[in-house]
């Protein structure tokens, strides 16, 4: 195997790769401690809607600030279908992506044919929408203390760890595959200058609202994997708070690489969950660090530290 | 449902109105001529807010000399968010929403770790109410409404006819063509973005009195200009005031009719049908 | 020589560091969850600091069983994802003994699935969901952990009852509250109970946690005129709509249900906008026990603002009666120590606290009651119950 040409196609060494996917393999039987299970569990749902929420808002443009919506979406519809048809939770999960779908279409046809930004502000407001209705009609979606007891895949913290792991790897495998394929080259070439793509022919609105189907299909996948884990679903899921998490992220690691959300997701998911020492400065601290890196390192820190292989 | 509420929920939400006016129009200011989204508005607002309980509780100017201090003081921070922040990231819509949200994160933060342990309020200092059979108002929330709106005219007025107005007006126009005819715009972007955040320090010496002070506050007012500035016209003052009032009587009318917690979800709705049918608002210019 | 004075330091370190792990008693780890930063940080570090506090004394006095308490925070940040992690975290990395705290029911009702299969106690001291307790009824083998000395949402009407039915004596209400589950939970308690009582509701305001002008909800109050408006707004929003109830001269009896106005550095810097706000608090520096003087003393010495009089105050005597609760157990024993609390009859500073069966604080005459207070001209007073009261309720009489 030719390892320079597949660091050049991969944009990462394959070393590092596999060395870090057995790492995460291993980690489950060389501690004990759950917490640090659960940690990583986290970072891999992050990793799961950063690098979707990467797939619209940094290869093909389009901001998504309301993605939360979509992850919400999928961990409510996944503690609807357990209340009301106490389906397996393999089915539910899977329904959780189809109905984030679907409402991600309602809003692609309706304003991704509207100029850029304003993408943007309907995205916000959906997300707020829904965010307000979750908080404010107690009586059906439970309110802020939201819906409770959602049946899970497993008891066990392992079984759910290495689904996890396993829904991780599926995903980052999918998102590699379009954005080394054509429609990848697509969306580059879309966000790159709309007018030039549509005057060689692409029907630029489908792929857009492709794009962002996909995302929001895998949000909602892994909102559904979230609701059975936690067994409790509020409106904190659909919030601007989740979707900034994503941003900051998917930025940290570095914005239009695969790579980079999975950094990012690991990176902050640990950072907030471990700096408890210093736990009234941790936000702070957090903030500050963002600020810095959005300034000095736009770039992201993969591309930091994979110079070559990224422009 | 007599004529006389009627009256005064109209009354009630021009005033209102007028009270979300110069956050609003601070923020369509640096949205019309900078084509910047600065999350960081409310943060602007809340640290104004602050810095007039402190000078007017713990330093106890007389409100006037905290009103001008406030906005010095906001404006001089704004100066220096344009300058660090805004100049370096503007470019980039992703890179701009990060840096001004992390700000805004940050300035909050920082500010709940010195001061955001108590809940803290202002007494008003113009007193007295003034009514009309039966309909009665604050008279310190009539003041700041009718002072908010001299202050955008007089604003708009010296954008229309002052020499910098003229300068902020090209560099809106057409900003290489600007700096070709001499016009630094560097220098005219960093004051527009000082002018909008100080008409948020403008906002918070008026309105603290009426509310309560706390590290959190900037959000609500964040989210409610956005959706003025929409529903107005981005970039467009008169737009921006004329939704303003729109809004302030629309969050009224539904708080008495229905109870305002529908009034959330309704305003964003309102916002997404505005945009997807008059993209360009009321009196908007279609500015990105 | 200076090889001496190394082995000399070395010797002497030796000797500290003995000394030290000898003389440092066992210490008995409990958890303690709470908001310490983002919106709800107010009320979260006012729980944090009682509970601190409470833990403070009883450490000073010797400790719990001769062990120190050591508390381990954890910041919820309100939200329910967190709680949950932060309880597994407290609970296999830590190895806490139990938990104590937390604000928001829905924190609460995640964190209680985490505390039953792991049996540990938890100790509830500001949520208010009757769903909380409704789990211990539910299934009292799986959540006989949870103990609450936090009031639950009828208590928030009942703390109120001697307002309507005998300050006032009325025949309608109006209730405005912030839009929460828990106001719902109130409310629902209020329409049975007070219906019951004779007294009919003419309607609900909800008005968005966030909001800041009211001006619409108090134009809706004035017309439909009801003998007493019955508030819920314990968060920022309380004082804006304290200060426009009484701008719009609404004028009508008001009893505000704890929150922000029961805190007088807050109500004092209202001014005149204060006046003729009546507050049902779950507490004041009036001699309820012989230790609520000085808790009031000593909370405001400390942290340099006045007591809540509910989450304060409940977190407070949540840790004593948990520690009064393991000492009566005599050891660390979970089932000895549930059975103990179960049999608590403890003098705390809000109160008399005894759990019923569903191991919630018990509410009412002889046990844990609250005050009636009244805010006029810059000066409070209580005008209800009898026994602490230095002043009458007053109506707003202004033209």
């Amino acid at each position: 195997m030719d390892f320079s040409t597949f660091k050049e196609k991969w944009g990462m060494s394959p070393f590092i790769l596999l060395c870090s996917l057995l790492l995460l393999i291993i980690v489950p039987f060389i501690t004990r401690d759950n917490f640090l299970l659960h940690v990583i569990i986290l970072a891999n749902v992050y990793v799961v809607l950063s690098a979707a929420w990467d797939i619209c808002s940094g290869y093909l443009g389009e901001v998504n600030l309301g993605h939360a919506a979509f992850f919400g979406l999928g961990a409510y519809t996944v503690a609807y279908f357990d209340q009301w048809f106490k389906l397996s939770p393999w089915i539910s999960t899977l329904a959780g992506g189809g109905i984030a779908c679907m409402f991600s279409l309602f809003i692609g046809f309706t304003s991704l044919t509207l100029k850029r930004d304003y993408f943007v502000i309907v995205t916000i407001a959906f997300a707020q929408i829904l965010w307000s209705i979750a908080s404010t009609w107690s009586s059906v979606t439970g309110g802020e203390e939201g819906i409770r007891h959602i049946s899970n895949f497993s008891s066990k913290v392992i079984f759910n760890y290495f689904l996890a792991l396993a829904l991780m790897v599926i995903c980052i495998a999918i998102l590699y595959a379009i954005v080394k394929s054509r429609l990848g080259r697509i969306l580059l070439a879309i966000h790159e200058d709309e007018y030039a793509s549509k005057a060689a022919g692409l029907n630029s609105s489908f792929y857009k609202i492709l794009a962002f189907a996909i995302s929001s299909f895998l949000a909602g996948l892994i909102g559904g994997f979230y609701g059975h884990y936690l067994g409790i679903v509020t409106p904190e899921s659909l919030s601007l708070g989740v979707t900034f998490n994503v941003m900051a992220m998917t930025f940290v690691g570095g914005s239009t690489t695969i790579f980079g959300p999975i950094i990012g997701a690991y990176i902050i998911t640990f950072l907030a969950q471990y700096l408890y020492f210093f736990m009234e400065y941790r936000l702070i601290t957090q903030s500050l660090a963002l600020l810095l890196i959005v300034l000095f390192f736009p770039g992201g820190l993969i591309r930091l530290i994979f110079k070559s292989a990224y422009r | 449902m007599e004529p006389l509420q009627i009256i005064e929920i109209f009354v009630s939400g021009i005033v209102v109105g007028g009270l979300y006016s110069l956050t609003a129009v601070g923020m369509t200011l640096i949205l019309g001529v900078m084509r910047v989204i600065n999350l960081a508005h409310g943060s602007f607002y809340m640290v104004g807010c602050f810095a007039t309980y402190f000078i007017l509780v713990q330093a106890k100017l007389n409100p006037i000399l905290a009103l001008f201090l406030t906005i010095f003081i906001v404006f001089i921070l704004a100066l220096f968010v344009e300058k660090l922040i805004i100049r370096e990231t503007k470019t980039d819509l992703m890179r701009v929403s990060v840096a001004t949200f992390s700000l805004a994160m940050l300035l909050e933060e920082a500010i709940r770790i010195k001061w955001g342990k108590v809940y803290r309020t202002i007494p008003t200092y113009i007193t007295g109410t003034t009514g009309y059979s039966g309909i009665t108002f604050d008279n310190q929330r009539l003041v700041a409404s009718i002072i908010a709106i001299l202050v955008i005219t007089g604003l708009v007025l010296y954008i229309k006819k002052g020499r910098f107005g003229r300068a902020i007006r090209m560099v809106q126009q057409d900003g290489e063509m600007a700096s070709m005819l001499g016009i630094n715009v560097d220098v005219v972007n960093m004051t527009v973005f000082g002018i909008g955040a100080g008409l948020a320090g403008a906002a918070a010496g008026l309105l603290a009195p009426l509310y309560m002070i706390y590290p959190s506050m900037g959000w609500p007012p964040l989210l409610k200009c956005f959706a003025i500035v929409i529903l107005g016209g981005m970039g467009s003052v008169g737009g921006t005031i004329f939704a303003s009032f729109i809004f302030g009587v629309v969050e009224v009318g539904t708080a008495f009719f229905y109870g305002s917690q529908w009034a959330y979800a309704a305003v964003f709705l309102i916002m997404i049908i505005i945009l997807l049918i008059r993209p360009k608002g009321i009196l908007g210019k279609d500015i990105f | 020589m200076k090889k001496f004075l190394l082995i000399g330091i070395c010797f002497g370190l030796v000797l500290m560091t003995n000394s030290l792990l000898w003389a440092q008693p066992k210490e008995l780890k409990i958890g303690l969850l709470a908001p310490l930063t983002g919106p709800i940080s107010e009320g979260g570090q006012r729980i944090a600091n009682s509970i601190k506090m409470a833990a403070e004394e009883i450490n000073a006095k010797g400790g719990l069983l001769g062990m120190q308490i050591k508390l381990i925070e954890w910041d919820t940040m309100g939200e329910p994802e967190r709680g949950v992690t932060g309880a597994k975290k407290l609970i296999e990395s830590d190895q806490v003994w139990g938990l104590i705290g937390i604000f928001r029911s829905g924190v609460a009702l995640a964190v209680a699935d985490v505390v039953a299969p792991a049996k540990k106690l938890l100790m509830v001291t500001d949520a208010a969901s009757p769903a909380i307790t409704g789990l211990v009824k539910k299934d009292y083998e799986k959540y006989k952990v949870i103990f609450r000395t936090g009031a639950m949402a009828p208590h928030f009407t009942e703390v109120c009852y001697p307002f309507f039915t005998h300050v006032i004596k009325a025949k309608t209400f109006f209730f405005v509250a912030e839009n929460t589950k828990i106001s719902r939970d109130i409310y629902e308690a209020a329409e049975k109970d007070l219906q019951a009582k004779g007294i009919k509701s003419l309607g609900t305001a909800y008005v968005d946690v966030a909001a800041s002008e009211f001006m619409g909800e108090l134009a809706r109050i004035k017309s439909l005129k009801p003998d007493v408006v019955f508030t819920h707004i314990p968060a920022a929003g309380g004082v804006a709509f304290q200060k426009q109830y009484y701008d719009a001269k609404v004028k009508l009896p008001q009893i505000i249900v704890t929150g922000v106005m029961a805190m007088r550095n807050v109500v004092k810097e209202m001014g005149e906008k204060s006046n003729y706000a009546s507050v049902a608090a779950f507490c004041w520096d009036v001699p309820i026990t012989e230790k609520t003087i000085p808790f009031y003393k000593n909370f405001t010495k400390k942290f340099g603002m006045d007591p809540e009089g509910y989450s304060d105050v409940r977190s407070y005597d949540g840790m004593l009666v948990l520690a009064d609760g393991i000492k009566r157990a005599g050891s660390l024993d979970l089932e000895k120590v549930i059975k103990a609390l179960e049999q608590t009859d403890y003098k705390g500073a809000a109160g008399r606290y005894v759990f019923d069966e569903t191991h919630q604080a018990k509410w009412g005459e002889g046990y844990l009651n609250g005050v009636l207070v009244q805010y006029l001209d810059g000066k409070s007073y209580v005008f209800w119950p009898k026994q602490y009261a230095n002043g009458k309720y007053k109506v707003d009489t202004r033209k």
